[in-house]
């Protein structure tokens, strides 16, 4: 088994009166890229946090490297493991884009040049440099989507967790989110509602419920058991469901579509 | 002094100028040496890169307030007082008129020199004051105030939306208070939700209670030129008003 770059091992927590993981193993390996789905409530943002070192978990441990993470590896965890939340704009908290993007590098005690190089290759990364002296409060909900990113790439994360990454982009700015998320060159853990994302992006996919594991696999054939979807809140993607043969529509007006 | 220039100069410098400038005004008494405060105001501002339509503006505030006071303040009539024009009891006096001037002249020429001296993005003089020893806990509220208050008012304008949607109408009655309490409250939970989120991706990119801010240009002797120009205008407004009270 490929040794796994960051690992969760029975975690669990609960908020006032309520718990929301149930004991979660689960382990990333560098060349994966996992989805995680399931119905709200499920624990999926929970587990992200708890992954990158936002809360602490009640029970259970992290391991990063293998090495167990306690009180005195939380910096590097968090530098380690970047998260991009599901509402960019609560990452975006300064008066411009590069001064968010440097931030993550400047807290790192980098010196400016390496700040300023990082903070460059990271927007180019996202194709947002022209957004470099742009206010965040005014850049649309992809450009803050890339913006976020960048902002954690800045950091030079060994994993990227990714919120519900496509819960405000039109479809052009999913697709381009797509393309940019499979070019990244790291390991990437996906939580969506977005079916159709994970089925086009990840290599694995995990099913939560009531703060449990269900299900493991590769993303076709866990996406495409339509009792087990129906069984936890969930659907069979379009896209793995027969489909009636094409034609049977009209093209309503504007310019004739391509052959 | 370009406009080029004063843009350039180092925010802390600019900062330190306008205090050096802004205390011996808001001191001063005498008609030339506020007609001279004012002018220095006006200086700053015409010098400061600002586009006039904008300096106006950002000035609008102050004329707002400074106008009706200098238009009422006429009327004041302390005892012993002398009428401005003859045969106008309850009219304007000298004693009246000269402080309206004294206010007016103060006002605009503090409004003048603020609006030059700010005209760089609110951030910037906000990252300065840092750099000069403000308390961290107020510059960092502030600069998180700044990014956040727009999205508040989006909070805001988008509440208003759905609640006039649903047929709410405001009028002077329980209800109405009772809409607005609630939506206060809405508004005031979310913005703690939020802050916690934000706090949560800070910490996450390594915060720790200090915001190291972007490292700026080094204090160079232009920027020293100006604090110690400002400082010698200061002083010299004090001496034309210690001259006019002699």
């Amino acid at each position: 088994m490929e040794p796994a770059v960051l690992e969760a091992r029975g975690l669990t927590y609960a908020y006032p009166g309520r718990d929301v993981l149930a004991g979660v193993s689960l382990r990333i390996a560098p060349d994966e890229r996992v989805g995680l789905v399931g119905p709200n409530g499920a624990g999926k943002s929970t587990l992200l946090l708890l992954l990158a070192g936002a809360l602490a978990p009640v029970g259970g441990e992290l391991l990063l490297d293998g090495r167990p993470v306690d009180a005195t590896r939380l910096d590097d965890l968090r530098r380690r493991v970047g998260l991009v939340f599901q509402l960019a704009d609560d990452m975006l908290f300064t008066t411009s884009v590069e001064d968010d993007v440097a931030f993550g590098p400047r807290h790192l005690g980098l010196p400016p040049d390496e700040v300023e190089r990082r903070v460059g290759e990271a927007l180019a990364a996202v194709g947002a440099l022209p957004l470099r002296g742009r206010v965040p409060h005014q850049l649309s909900a992809g450009e803050r989507r890339a913006v976020a990113l960048a902002a954690v790439l800045a950091m030079r994360p060994d994993v990227v967790l990714l919120d519900e990454p496509t819960s405000d982009l039109d479809p052009r700015g999913r697709r381009a989110l797509v393309a940019l998320l499979r070019g990244l060159g790291r390991p990437l853990l996906v939580a969506s509602h977005d079916l159709e994302l994970v089925l086009a992006l990840c290599t694995r996919v995990l099913v939560i419920d009531g703060g449990r594991l269900v299900a493991d696999g590769e993303p076709a054939r866990v996406l495409g058991d339509e009792p087990l979807m129906l069984a936890h809140g969930l659907e069979r993607p379009h896209s793995l469901a027969p489909h009636a043969p094409p034609g049977d529509h009209r093209h309503l007006g504007g310019a004739p579509l391509p052959p | 002094m370009s406009e080029r220039w004063l843009a350039r100069r180092d925010d802390r410098a600019r900062l330190l100028a306008f205090g050096l400038l802004a205390a011996p005004l808001s001191a001063l008494d005498a008609p030339s040496a506020l007609a001279l405060g004012a002018a220095t105001g006006a200086l700053v501002a015409a010098t400061s890169g600002l586009p006039w339509r904008l300096a106006l503006r950002r000035l609008a505030p102050v004329l707002v307030l400074v106008v009706p006071v200098a238009l009422l303040t006429p009327f004041w009539a302390p005892p012993g007082a002398t009428p401005l024009l003859d045969g106008w009891p309850g009219g304007p006096t000298r004693e009246g008129a000269a402080l309206a001037g004294s206010i007016a002249l103060r006002a605009l020429a503090l409004g003048l020199l603020a609006v030059g001296a700010f005209a760089v993005p609110l951030p910037r003089t906000l990252e300065a004051a840092s750099r000069l020893g403000a308390p961290a806990a107020l510059v960092h509220t502030a600069l998180l105030t700044v990014r956040f208050v727009e999205r508040l008012d989006d909070d805001l304008a988008r509440a208003g939306r759905a609640l006039r949607l649903r047929g709410f109408r405001p009028r002077p009655d329980l209800a109405t208070s009772r809409t607005y309490a609630a939506l206060t409250g809405a508004l005031l939970v979310r913005s703690v939700a939020r802050t916690e989120r934000v706090e949560a991706a800070m910490r996450l990119r390594g915060y720790a209670g200090q915001l190291l801010l972007a490292p700026r240009a080094a204090f160079g002797p232009r920027d020293a030129l100006l604090v110690v120009a400002a400082a010698g205008l200061g002083l010299g407004l004090l001496l034309v008003e210690r001259g006019w009270s002699a």
